[in-house]
């Protein structure tokens, strides 16, 4: 302060008085960030330190009185009660403590099953834990709404089902997705009839995330993802076709005729495949078809699923493709359709071969003898 | 005497989940969070079992049951895959490494237990 009453007390030059300023306030400002920022340091080694200090406590609790039991008729009502009076105190002792609890309730829950997972189950409702995750759904944060989520869902409270559904309005689309994937988990009956009025596109991990959800759900109803092939939105298009492909849903393959002509080249590269791995035969002359009409990545695709229905009803279009083509793509393509078919195919189109068709039989022989 | 038990985890929730269901089950329990921890304990003593997840950092899959049964201590321990990963493949593969049991994640707690125990006193039944 004395150094600024010198300055402006002087008779400087405006320029000095001005950068005399300048460099004080910058002086100050970096005091206060530097202050900032060491007492930001010591709040978070603080919060770690409490944050250690919870997660050991709890879990010598857990360890010693819960992981110990058999099953949950092992446990006397007093034990029990005992045992919920000491995590009621831990979670009561403060904010950390009680996410820490609920944190480590939830990776036990995943990661067990069994006896002890039910165990586990009973104690987060009874220390009346899954009110504070209901709470996250309520929270104007994305973060924390998709925090509860997944709480919820792990810790298959079914009776959260209704603050569930209020989610899959969100404006979040993190948020709905979520909400899609605690429906499928909580196994809500109409979770993909939900999921398919979803407008926005899904990107792939979000696409990921919904099929980890439905693989791993045991005792999930799965309808005939057809109706997601009709959808306005792209995303439930491609995500339609996987899961019609991973569980071989045949009765989809005529709707996966139908939408053939999409605009979309990728879309058709989807169905193209999807076609070839249900081994669709009545799809094959639509196949050849398209051939024409594709761009070369799906022309190459066509030859490959060809080669993967291989009823032997293709054989002479693979062949003429083989032989004709100049893209190396088509040419490795038709050669791996070749010899998907029974080996008497492969050894026909070997013996046709020329001395100008030198790429044509090194194919061959890399995809029939690969080791040599 | 106690059964000594090595558990090789990176989570270090499951191994103190394990830790304290094991020990008081009457196990002897030493922990290792990654490939070379486990061989490094490996080398220095005997285990009785060896309860291991097969994801974990630095040596992991086959290699690391391979190297552990290359230990002069443990070639002839039991190992217990435990881990997230179920492909047909790698438990065929993983079986005909030589390992004794596949567990797989989710797991229970008392399967475990009881498979060791099993396993303890078959051992005791044999000799």
């Amino acid at each position: 302060m004395n150094q600024l009453n010198a300055v402006v007390n002087h008779n400087y030059p405006e320029i000095i008085r001005f950068a005399a300023f300048v460099a004080i306030i910058s002086a100050i400002l970096t005091f206060c960030t530097i202050a900032v920022i060491f007492v930001n340091r010591v709040i978070k080694k603080r919060r770690q330190k409490i944050q250690k200090m919870a997660d050991e406590a709890i879990l010598e609790t857990l360890g010693e009185r819960i992981f110990i039991y058999d099953s949950v008729s092992d446990i006397s009502e007093k034990e029990l009660s005992k045992t919920l009076s000491i995590l009621d105190v831990l979670k009561n002792k403060n904010k950390i403590f009680r996410k820490s609890m609920i944190r480590l309730l939830v990776y036990f829950q995943t990661n067990l099953t069994g006896s002890v997972g039910r165990i586990v189950n009973a104690t987060y409702s009874r220390l009346k834990l899954r009110q504070f995750s209901l709470k996250k759904l309520q929270s104007p944060l994305w973060f924390l709404k998709t925090q509860g989520l997944t709480e919820v869902q792990r810790m298959k409270d079914v009776m959260s089902l209704l603050e569930v559904y209020k989610l899959v309005n969100d404006k979040n689309q993190d948020v709905r997705v979520a909400s899609y994937i605690a429906l499928v988990r909580l196994r809500a009956r109409d979770c993909f009839e939900v999921m398919s009025k979803e407008r926005e596109e899904l990107s792939e991990w979000q696409q990921m995330m919904l099929v980890e959800g439905i693989f791993n759900t045991i005792g999930l109803t799965i309808p005939s993802f057809k109706t997601f092939l009709r959808s306005e939105n792209r995303s439930l298009v491609l995500l339609g076709i996987k899961l019609i492909v991973d569980y071989r849903q045949l009765d989809a393959i005529q709707e996966l005729l139908a939408v053939i002509n999409a605009q979309d080249d990728f879309i058709r590269l989807r169905i193209i495949e999807a076609l070839g791995a249900l081994n669709a035969e009545e799809a094959e002359s639509s196949l050849r078809n398209r051939y024409q009409l594709e761009p070369v990545k799906n022309k190459a695709a066509i030859l490959i699923s060809l080669g993967l229905i291989a009823s032997g009803n293709s054989v002479d279009f693979i062949r003429q493709k083989f032989m004709e083509a100049e893209d190396f793509l088509i040419i490795k393509s038709a050669a791996a359709a070749i010899t998907s078919h029974p080996p008497v195919v492969a050894y026909e189109v070997k013996n046709e071969l020329q001395e100008e068709h030198a790429v044509q039989k090194g194919l061959i022989n890399h995809f029939t003898e690969a080791l040599n | 005497m106690k059964n000594k038990v090595l558990i090789v985890d990176h989570e270090l929730l499951i191994n103190k989940l394990l830790e304290s269901r094991l020990t008081k089950e009457g196990f002897k329990v030493d922990k290792a969070l990654d490939g070379i921890s486990a061989l490094r304990k490996a080398q220095l003593k005997k285990y009785d079992i060896i309860l291991a997840d097969i994801m974990v950092p630095n040596i992991a899959g086959l290699e690391l049951i391979a190297e552990l049964k290359k230990t002069r201590h443990n070639s002839e321990t039991p190992i217990f895959v435990l881990t997230a990963l179920a492909s047909d493949e790698l438990v065929v593969d993983v079986l005909e490494a030589g390992v004794k049991d596949y567990i797989v994640k989710p797991f229970s707690l008392n399967v475990v237990v009881a498979k060791l125990k099993q396993f303890i006193l078959s051992d005791l039944t044999a000799a």
